[in-house]
């Protein structure tokens, strides 16, 4: 099994992500018999695409969605048996979808796959000994990193972990190639989950599939803007970002497009989503309509890629997110372009981009405490430069930049100074 | 009894002016449920295993036997606590605030003994903390932030701090080893152990009658997402064929993150008919109640460290259908019927497995129930543990800071 280096012994190969334990039948099934709720970003997409590299694994690839339930040796031997193998040989229990929440089958070789490049630490600690994101239980015995640029957690003792790259297939397998723009009426068919903020309600988008009536208001409007917000990073300038444009509408009477946020690394609470409206109510400008206007998206089958493009002609990136080079590799693979917002100013390699050029604290309440993240954040001056990047390929209306945004002065940044708003 | 490592425990502090020390800050929780309850367990056995040698504990103070005692026969730490408010449960000061080097210049002898997390630390010459389970590491996301924070917030410092980890199931030892790299040689597995006061079985006779009580099954537990208990709303919602011939009855206290186990809108009507019932918490005895009248018990939980109502249930001689998640399976051994905690339907076929086996075999199935349970008792726990401590009070090593891993 060449997809994995070091292991390629392995008989039989268990994958998992966290996820949403009550959408799957059992604790261990075939890799064939798995619908994840989202397959376009973050851990499950990761999952998906190295299941499908792993060409030379039929018949072995299994998913179990909460590997922490095997104990040794009373349930293990549930997993031993379905897995199967010949007898002495320990399968290879392989974890996706964020270093906090790495797991462990017992008893099995377990690795991790690490999609994440290095972030600013939390301001403040957490006692919880995963939650920095830099430490994996003891029993990870192998990392696996699709580039030099990933993070390199240690273990829990502070030993280092022997690490493997994985193929460059590894990353977009999966996905369709030659996708075309189209619009289908029926989005949840299609395995488009759509639902406006004003309409989120946790039970439906937990138990998905989603068909919200207010989903025909974007179809309408088209011209929608894909925001990628990653739920597992506690410093996501999504949140922020949203009450920024809300104010900056208000402000310079800007027209804004329809945002779609699509949420991954989804653990299957609904809180930070309802944290979030919470929030937009209390922050923004005009928040209900503000919410109308901003729809949550889930991608639950690939097949929906062609309206999702269709829907959103341009995504944002945020930059800040340690996910966001996969997310960008997905997709341009897709054919969506992105804009990236770059907290890293004079970073190329990136066709379109606007300079993050505010630094922010970023507060989360998340699983392991309240956590204070530097970010960097687009600042009301360089906001109109990333909707006319936006207008430009086909997303809403390009604002006139207001007056009083363009007469405030220039502040330098704490630790980046003379940097300033920029579109390239 | 605890027997020969009560005796060879007991020589050894002999010969030392040893002590045990036990901590009782758990014992204040008004209802005992969980840890206070083993706390009470081992407790009781302590005061029994090693009456001349052991000392009761809250923060640097030492607490009245009598005030302990008292709390164990009323089942509840509401008076202790009060006493101890009152300062009229304090008895004196632990030797270490008269004895700056405690014993660590004349040897090992005095022994804290903490049965959850330690308040205090590197107080005594040897340690040893109880490990209930790692859900709140494993699984922070089923448990409220207060909870993960004070279990998560003291873990690593308790466990480097302790001469010896005691888990009470190879389950939990088994990821105190694959999380957090504790070295097994550094561990004891000490199961827990289930009593009743005596009188509740006859008494229990009397409330139930001699008809017994029309057919129900119990489903015990806090209602939080961990116990899983959405998937019974599952199995009822998919096979309501159940509630005609069974009630469902849910004890426990509500929990946290309702949302994610709430009654589904369909089986509001079976609830408004009575035939799915919710008690809310419940006193030991109505407990008991409960588990001796019915005809089997439903455990599905998604994680457990132990899974004390899987032996409670068959310690009543009521059998026991349970998730095989964790460390179920070492408590309910072969006289549980085990489902896979994902799957509504396996469940199904558990239960109806076992209400038909306790159709056919009736009275003997309570029997072999109650025979397992009696394998886990108090004693035994505190022998496990005390086989393991003696031995380091000859350890001429110091108490030092074993690091973890």
């Amino acid at each position: 099994m060449d997809v994995l280096p070091g292991w390629e012994n392995a008989p039989a190969l268990i994958l998992s992500c966290p996820g949403t334990l009550r959408r799957h039948s059992c604790a261990l099934l075939p890799y064939g018999e798995v619908t994840l709720p989202q397959v376009l970003l973050g851990g499950e997409s990761q999952l998906a695409a190295f299941a499908a590299a792993a060409t030379g694994m039929a018949g072995k690839l299994f998913f179990a969605p909460m590997p922490e339930m095997f104990a040794d040796p009373d349930s293990l031997h549930h997993a031993l048996r379905l897995a199967g193998g010949p007898p002495g040989a320990r399968p290879v229990h392989l974890r996706f979808g964020g270093v906090r929440a790495a797991r462990v089958l017992k008893g099995f070789r377990n690795g991790c796959v690490v999609a994440e490049a290095a972030e600013p630490l939390p301001l403040s600690a957490s006692h919880h000994p995963f939650a920095s994101g830099m430490v994996l239980p003891a029993a990870i015995g192998r990392l696996y990193v699709y580039g030099p640029e990933m993070r390199r957690p240690r273990g829990i003792g502070g030993a280092a972990i022997p690490a493997s790259r994985l193929p460059a297939d590894c990353i977009t397998a999966d996905l369709p190639t030659g996708t075309g723009l189209t619009v289908p009426g029926k989005l949840a068919k299609a395995g488009l989950d759509l639902v406006s903020l004003a309409d989120f309600r946790s039970l439906p988008w937990a138990a998905g599939p989603v068909r919200a009536r207010t989903a025909p208001a974007l179809l309408a409007a088209g011209g929608g803007v894909l925001l990628p917000w990653n739920m597992d990073h506690p410093g996501s300038i999504v949140p922020d970002l949203l009450i920024r444009l809300s104010r900056l509408a208000a402000q310079a009477d800007a027209a804004l497009p329809n945002i779609v946020l699509a949420p991954f690394n989804y653990v299957g609470q609904t809180g930070i989503i309802r944290r979030l409206v919470a929030r937009l109510r209390e922050a923004a400008h005009d928040a209900d309509a503000f919410m109308a206007a901003v729809f949550l998206v889930r991608v639950a089958s690939l097949d929906a890629i062609p309206a999702l493009t269709g829907l959103t002609p341009v995504a944002w990136v945020d930059g800040n997110d340690p996910e966001a080079w996969w997310t960008l590799a997905r997709l341009r693979h897709c054919g969506l372009p992105s804009i990236l917002i770059d907290p890293h100013t004079g970073s190329g390699g990136h066709e379109l981009r606007v300079a993050a050029d505010e630094a922010v604290w970023v507060e989360a309440e998340t699983r392991f405490g309240v956590m204070t993240v530097a970010a960097r954040l687009p600042s009301l001056r360089a906001l109109p430069g990333l909707l006319a990047l936006s207008a430009s390929r086909g997303a809403g209306k390009p604002p006139a930049a207001p007056d009083k945004l363009r007469r405030a002065p220039a502040r330098p940044l704490p630790d980046r100074p003379g940097s300033r708003a920029a579109v390239s | 009894m605890t027997g020969s490592a009560a005796a060879r425990m007991t020589e050894t502090l002999r010969e030392r002016d040893g002590r045990v020390y036990f901590d009782v800050s758990t014992l204040l929780e008004r209802q005992w449920t969980g840890i206070p309850k083993v706390a009470a367990g081992l407790a009781a056995a302590l005061m029994t295993g090693l009456p001349e040698h052991l000392e009761f504990f809250l923060g640097l103070s030492t607490i009245a036997r009598g005030a302990v005692a008292e709390a164990l026969g009323r089942n509840t730490g509401l008076y202790l606590q009060r006493e101890v408010a009152r300062g009229r449960a304090q008895a004196g000061m632990l030797p270490i605030l008269g004895r700056p080097l405690l014993g660590r210049s004349q040897g090992r002898r005095t022994i804290g003994l903490f049965p959850s997390v330690k308040p205090v630390r590197r107080v005594f010459d040897i340690e040893a903390s109880l490990v209930h389970d790692l859900s709140t590491l494993v699984l922070p996301y089923f448990h409220q932030k207060g909870n993960v924070d004070h279990h998560m917030g003291a873990i690593m410092a308790d466990l480097e701090s302790d001469d010896l980890v005691v888990a009470v199931s190879t389950a939990t030892r088994d990821d105190l080893v694959a999380y957090l790299g504790i070295d097994p040689a550094r561990t004891v597995v000490a199961l827990n152990g289930v009593s009743w006061p005596d009188d509740f079985a006859v008494r229990a006779g009397d409330a139930l009658g001699p008809a017994g009580a029309e057919p129900y099954v119990l489903i015990l537990g806090t209602r939080e997402p961990r116990k899983n208990v959405a998937l019974v709303f599952d199995l009822l919602d998919a096979a309501p064929a159940l509630l005609d011939s069974h009630r469902f009855v849910f004890a426990g206290k509500m929990g946290w993150l309702e949302e994610q186990h709430s009654l589904p809108r369909a089986l509001e009507p079976a609830r408004a008919a009575g035939r799915i019932v919710f008690t809310g918490f419940v006193d030991d005895f109505t407990k008991y109640v409960l588990l001796a009248g019915a005809e089997a018990t439903l455990y599905p939980s998604l994680f457990e460290g132990f899974g004390l109502p899987v032996l409670e249930s068959l310690s009543a001689g009521t059998p026991c259908v349970a998730s095989w998640s964790s460390s179920i399976p070492e408590v309910g051994g072969t006289v549980c019927s085990y489902f896979d905690p994902l799957s509504a339907a396996d469940m199904h076929r558990a239960l109806l497995a076992t209400l038909a086996r306790r159709g056919r075999e009736g009275a003997r199935l309570g029997a072999a129930c109650q025979a397992h349970a009696a394998r886990f008792t108090w004693d035994a726990a505190l022998s496990a543990i005390l086989d393991r401590l003696e031995p380091l009070l000859h350890d001429p090593k110091s108490a030092g800071d074993p690091p973890i891993g």
